[in-house]
C-alpha cells in the first residue's frame, strides 16, 4: 500500500512551526530546527487521494505461505539422508583405502558403486557398472564435496 | 628447451568496484545443444570445475545439461559455511576447445545451521578444470595463459 507524501519546504515549514507555537521567534529556535531539518522529514498525507483497506486475512496468509517456504528450504542442521546411511556401511573400509576420494552411491541396491578422483570419475565409473544415470556423491572422510 | 605457445592469453580484468585485477576467462558452458558465454574468475582455491549460484543460472537462463545427483549435494564455503547444490553434467569450451565437465550450482538460501551473507558470487573456474591444463598467471604483467599439457 503505497501513502502519497507532500513534503513542505524548509522555510514553510518553519513559519508553521512558528504559528503552530512550536517554535519561538528567537536564534536558539533556528539554531535547532537548522540541525533537525536535514536529518528529519516533516509530511501530512494528502486527503484527496483515497487510502486502499488492508487485506488483512490475505496478508497472514501470505506471511504464513512465506514462512512454511522458509522452513521448508532452510531445514537448520543437515539430516541424515539414504546416501549418508550408504556411506556409514562402507565408511571404515572407505576412509583407509580411498581417503579424499569420490564414490558415488546407489541408494537403490545400497552400494557404492564408482570410484575416482574426481566427480566425473566415480560418476563415469558408476554409469558404466550400473546403467543408471543418477547417484549419490561423497568425499571419502569429508563433510563436503567440494569447497569453494 | 622448446618454448610453449599458449592456446590462450588474456589481461587480467580491472574491477572498477573493487579497484583490482583480477583473473577471469570467458568460456562457453551448457549442454552439447546449447552452450552460453559466461565470465568466469580462475580461482585456484575452488575445487569444483565451474561453480554456479542458482540465482546467477536463472538470470542468465543457462542450459546445464543432466543433473548428476538424486540427493542434494553438501558444499563447504570458505567462510565456513556449509551449502546444498546440485551437480551437472555439461560441456565446457575454453577458445575452442571442448572438455566434459561437472557443473556444480549452489543455493545459499539452503545452508545449514548459519546464514550465510551472500552478496553475490561470481561464476568460478575451478581446480577441477584448470587442472586439465597448465595455466601460468604471469602476475607482474597481469596475464593469464592457458596451454595444453605435455
Amino acid at each position: 500500500m503505497v501513502y502519497p507524501e507532500e513534503v513542505y519546504p524548509d522555510y514553510i515549514l518553519r513559519e508553521k512551526m512558528k504559528k503552530w507555537g512550536i517554535l519561538k521567534e528567537d536564534e536558539t529556535s533556528d539554531i535547532i530546527i537548522s540541525a533537525l531539518l536535514p536529518s528529519r522529514r516533516f509530511g501530512r498525507f494528502l486527503r484527496s487521494e483515497a487510502i486502499e483497506a488492508i487485506d488483512v486475512m490475505a496478508e497472514i496468509r501470505d506471511l504464513r505461505s512465506r514462512v512454511r517456504d522458509l522452513e521448508r528450504r532452510v531445514g537448520g542442521k543437515r539430516e541424515f539422508t539414504d546416501a549418508d546411511y550408504v556411506y556409514e556401511l562402507f565408511k571404515e573400509e572407505l576412509e583407509k583405502k580411498h581417503f579424499g576420494r569420490i564414490v558415488a552411491i546407489d541408494t537403490e541396491s545400497k552400494k557404492i558403486v564408482g570410484i575416482g578422483d574426481t566427480i566425473l570419475e566415480a560418476y563415469n565409473d558408476a554409469k558404466e557398472k550400473t546403467g543408471k544415470d543418477q547417484f549419490d556423491f561423497r568425499r571419502v572422510g569429508y563433510k563436503y564435496i567440494h569447497k569453494v | 628447451m622448446e618454448k610453449k605457445t599458449p592456446f590462450l592469453e588474456r589481461d587480467y580484468t580491472y574491477d572498477e568496484k573493487n579497484r583490482q585485477y583480477f583473473p577471469i576467462l570467458k568460456i562457453l558452458v551448457g549442454s552439447k545443444e546449447f552452450k552460453k558465454k559466461i565470465s568466469a574468475l580462475v580461482d585456484t582455491g575452488c575445487t569444483t570445475c565451474i561453480h554456479l549460484c542458482k540465482s546467477y543460472v536463472e538470470k542468465e537462463k543457462l542450459t546445464l545439461g543432466k543433473k548428476i545427483n538424486k540427493e542434494p549435494v553438501p558444499f563447504s564455503v570458505a567462510d565456513g559455511h556449509a551449502i546444498n547444490g546440485d551437480l551437472y553434467e555439461a560441456i565446457c569450451e575454453i577458445n575452442g576447445k571442448e572438455e566434459q565437465v561437472i557443473v556444480s550450482v549452489v543455493d545459499p538460501e539452503r545452508f545449514f545451521e548459519e546464514e550465510p551473507k551472500v552478496e553475490i558470487i561470481e561464476p568460478l573456474l575451478g581446480r577441477g578444470i584448470l587442472d586439465k591444463f597448465d595455466v601460468l598467471f604471469k602476475g607482474k604483467r597481469r596475464k593469464i595463459a592457458v596451454f595444453h599439457p605435455e
